[in-house]
């Protein structure tokens, strides 16, 4: 039942995905290109968490790492935008190469705050390097190619970077090595035991996770035309990983219905009330409680399934 | 099936509500999108500044509107957070339709809701924000305005207060974030121009969010400066204050500080703590009566407020919001470009004075009110008060 309906919806939400912009209503169309990064974020973050057992507080550093790229690449240094892209998937890359080299020496809670601090680190020489990033009043005024710059075209740009990027993390992590990656998260006795180089195999998934992190970033710096040291700070970790648990971390597709539903709500409690904290509060409360599983997990569980 | 059946639903819903009151586009109304933090540490600031914007759209449509049309305003929280200022503005314009935006609170707010204005093609008018990035050369376009004054004019009058009290060894000590490096550049090289023979003998970088000033405090107690020059703003003024005193800094310099730490509020929540004798800065205040518009204002937001003392942050939204009434005003119509073109040049009477918009750079020659802070002369009024009050114009300030 699972493995026939997955494709099918699949299919169903990249149509629906694909028709928001023939609406010509601009809203939905910044709105649905905001989901759309966010669930990118969110998935690669599940990567770590999900998959892999690993909690990083500073997985919004790779988020930043390549927003920053991205928008040094286009405006300062005036770089073709493959260039930039590019080059942001790269420095993304090597960032969470060195930073993942030093956390995945270490386990559960102080691997936690070893990725907090490099993930205020990041923050930190953003927000220092007033020459380069712009510090605290933010990088603005990105070159965008002009082609990018109508909603409707940008959106489909996102839809197929971040389409073509789910599908990668898909296969990859029902391949033999993401199989590998969930062993080391049941048991990395044993999983060292049978013969797996189990921070070798945590080192790459944490280069991964942060590629991916990098190119959300990237696209975020196309869709808003700036860059702000806040995406560097621990709380759009935090923020990343309140939608990966809304959704469901044991889901491949939680952390983007998790994404979708903190943003929609985010927008929806804005706009009536400025309790917002509150209401979100209250919501993550109740899933916590009775939805331990995510949103995502209603559904497994009523169809009685499994995973 | 049912599961597509489920998320279809789910869709629709959501769709539903967001769209819900959307774009009612009622060609008889003005919106204005408001964006100005109501929640988070900048809710103090962003609850006045809007009731301040309130106070002025009531009165307009209770005299019957804008060119025949009622203003409605539209506002969001930006959560003094750029990217959710990003967020809002974009909601604002796309889905509630409003044809002018005004707020921002924090620098990166104004720079984000500036992007957005550009990309948008709708005027964004700037009431607290005071980063010059904003409306320099490479980031200036023709849909940003900016009614509240930059680092450049504060930091520019504080070097004529600095010289107007003859210091020659000054000392700084601002905090270490955008506004500080603002500040300090435009106090510099104001400060060389009018007083050559002044130096900086010291300077202290406090990190911005510091609670322990104390290094700093002995630093400069140790250094051989008569003044010094700061940014401790308002809302963190209290804590350094308490640090700075048991050690006699305020009695040994002559403290100048940018930042509305003269701002009643300030004098109201530090009570005895507020030191004497420092020379500081505020958007307005109540007391000071430059004109018949500013007794209007002050009379109208204690009735709104309920509160004999009025804070001086209304006065920021009500004075954004004034310059678009006014040029709507002037131009006939609500229309973009014409909205434009009669902001350009405009001159307005706001409660703080005559006030006329750049047609060069579209920032308004927003100017300083500075005093000495000293005990209240002012019957029920238990606080201590700004002295000697003067508005430093800004004209010879801005460039």
């Amino acid at each position: 039942m699972h493995r026939l309906t997955t494709p099918f919806v699949c299919a169903f939400v990249l149509i629906a995905l694909a028709l928001v912009p023939l609406t010509g209503d601009k809203f939905f169309i910044y709105l649905g290109a905001e989901i759309i990064i966010f669930a990118l974020f969110a998935l690669s973050f599940n990567l770590l968490l999900g998959y892999g057992g690993m909690l990083s507080f500073g997985h919004a550093a790779y988020f930043a790492i390549g927003a920053y790229t991205c928008a040094i690449f286009l405006t300062t240094l005036e770089l073709p935008f493959l260039v930039a892209f590019l080059g942001a998937v790269g420095f993304s890359a090597v960032g969470a190469a060195i930073i993942g080299y030093f956390c995945v020496k270490l386990t559960e809670v102080y691997f936690a705050m070893l990725t907090l601090a490099f993930g205020q680190l990041v923050w930190a020489i953003a927000f220092k390097w007033v020459g380069v990033t712009g510090g605290d009043t933010g990088f603005i005024g990105v070159a965008v190619p002009e082609m990018l710059k109508a909603p409707a075209t940008f959106y489909y740009f996102a839809l197929i970077i971040v389409t073509l990027c789910v599908g990668v993390i898909w296969i990859i992590v029902n391949s033999a090595f993401g199989y590998t990656l969930q062993a080391t998260r049941e048991n990395r006795n044993r999983a060292e035991f049978i013969g797996v180089n189990v921070r070798l195999v945590q080192h790459v998934t944490f280069v991964i996770a942060g590629t991916f992190a990098g190119v959300a970033g990237a696209l975020f710096t196309l869709f808003n035309h700036s860059v702000f040291v806040e995406s560097a700070w621990w709380s759009a970790s935090a923020e990343v990983l309140i939608m990966t648990i809304l959704g469901g971390v044991g889901s491949f597709f939680g952390p983007l219905v998790g994404a979708a539903t903190l943003i929609i709500l985010d927008r929806i409690t804005t706009e009536f009330t400025v309790y917002w904290p509150t209401v979100l509060g209250i919501i993550l409360l109740i899933v916590l409680f009775f939805f331990p599983e995510g949103l995502m997990g209603v559904f497994k569980k009523k169809k009685g399934g499994r995973s | 099936m049912r599961t597509t059946n489920i998320l279809s639903a789910g869709v629709i819903g959501a769709a539903s509500v967001l769209s819900a009151g959307a774009a009612s586009a009622a060609d008889d109304e003005i919106r204005i999108g408001a964006l100005y933090a109501t929640s988070g540490a900048c809710l103090i600031f962003g609850e006045l500044a809007l009731k301040g914007h309130e106070i002025l759209v009531d009165r307009i449509n209770a005299e019957g509107g804008l060119n025949g049309k009622k203003l409605v305003t539209y506002h969001r929280d930006s959560k003094c957070n750029p990217g959710e200022a990003t967020a809002a503005a974009r909601d604002l314009i796309a889905k509630d339709g409003v044809h002018f935006l005004v707020g921002g609170i924090s620098s990166s707010e104004g720079q984000a809701i500036s992007e957005v204005a550009k990309q948008e093609g709708v005027i964004y008018i700037a009431s607290i924000p005071k980063t010059t990035e904003m409306t320099d050369e490479e980031h200036f376009h023709q849909h940003v305005f900016r009614a509240a004054a930059n680092t450049n004019t504060e930091g520019k009058s504080a070097a004529v207060i600095a010289d107007k009290l003859g210091l020659d060894k000054i000392c700084t000590m601002l905090l270490d974030y955008s506004y500080g490096y603002g500040l300090d550049e435009a106090f510099r090289e104001h400060l060389a121009e009018i007083r050559p023979e002044a130096e900086i003998v010291e300077a202290a970088w406090p990190k911005f969010g510091t609670t322990d000033y104390t290094p700093f405090i002995t630093k400069l107690m140790g250094a051989d400066c008569d003044g010094v020059f700061s940014n401790i703003w308002g809302g963190i003024f209290p804590t350094f204050a308490k640090q700075a005193k048991p050690f006699g800094f305020f009695d040994r310099f002559q403290y100048i500080s940018a930042g509305e730490v003269g701002a009643p509020v300030v004098a109201e929540q530090m009570g005895d703590d507020m030191p004497s004798g420092i020379w500081t800065n505020t958007y307005e205040a109540f007391y000071y009566s430059p004109n018949p518009e500013h007794e209007a204002f002050v009379a109208e937001l204690r009735e709104v407020l309920g509160t004999e003392h009025t804070p001086s942050w209304p006065s920021t939204g009500y004075i954004a919001a004034q310059w678009l009434a006014e040029a709507v005003k002037a131009a006939g119509t609500d229309e973009t470009d014409a909205v434009i073109a009669a902001l350009k040049g405009l001159t307005i009477t706001t409660p703080i004075g005559e006030q006329t918009m750049r047609a060069s750079d579209h920032q308004a020659n927003r100017g300083q009110f500075w005093g000495q802070m000293g005990e209240s002369t002012l019957e029920g009024y238990p606080y201590k008060m700004l002295k000697n009050i003067e508005y430093v114009p800004a004209d010879g300030l801005m460039d």
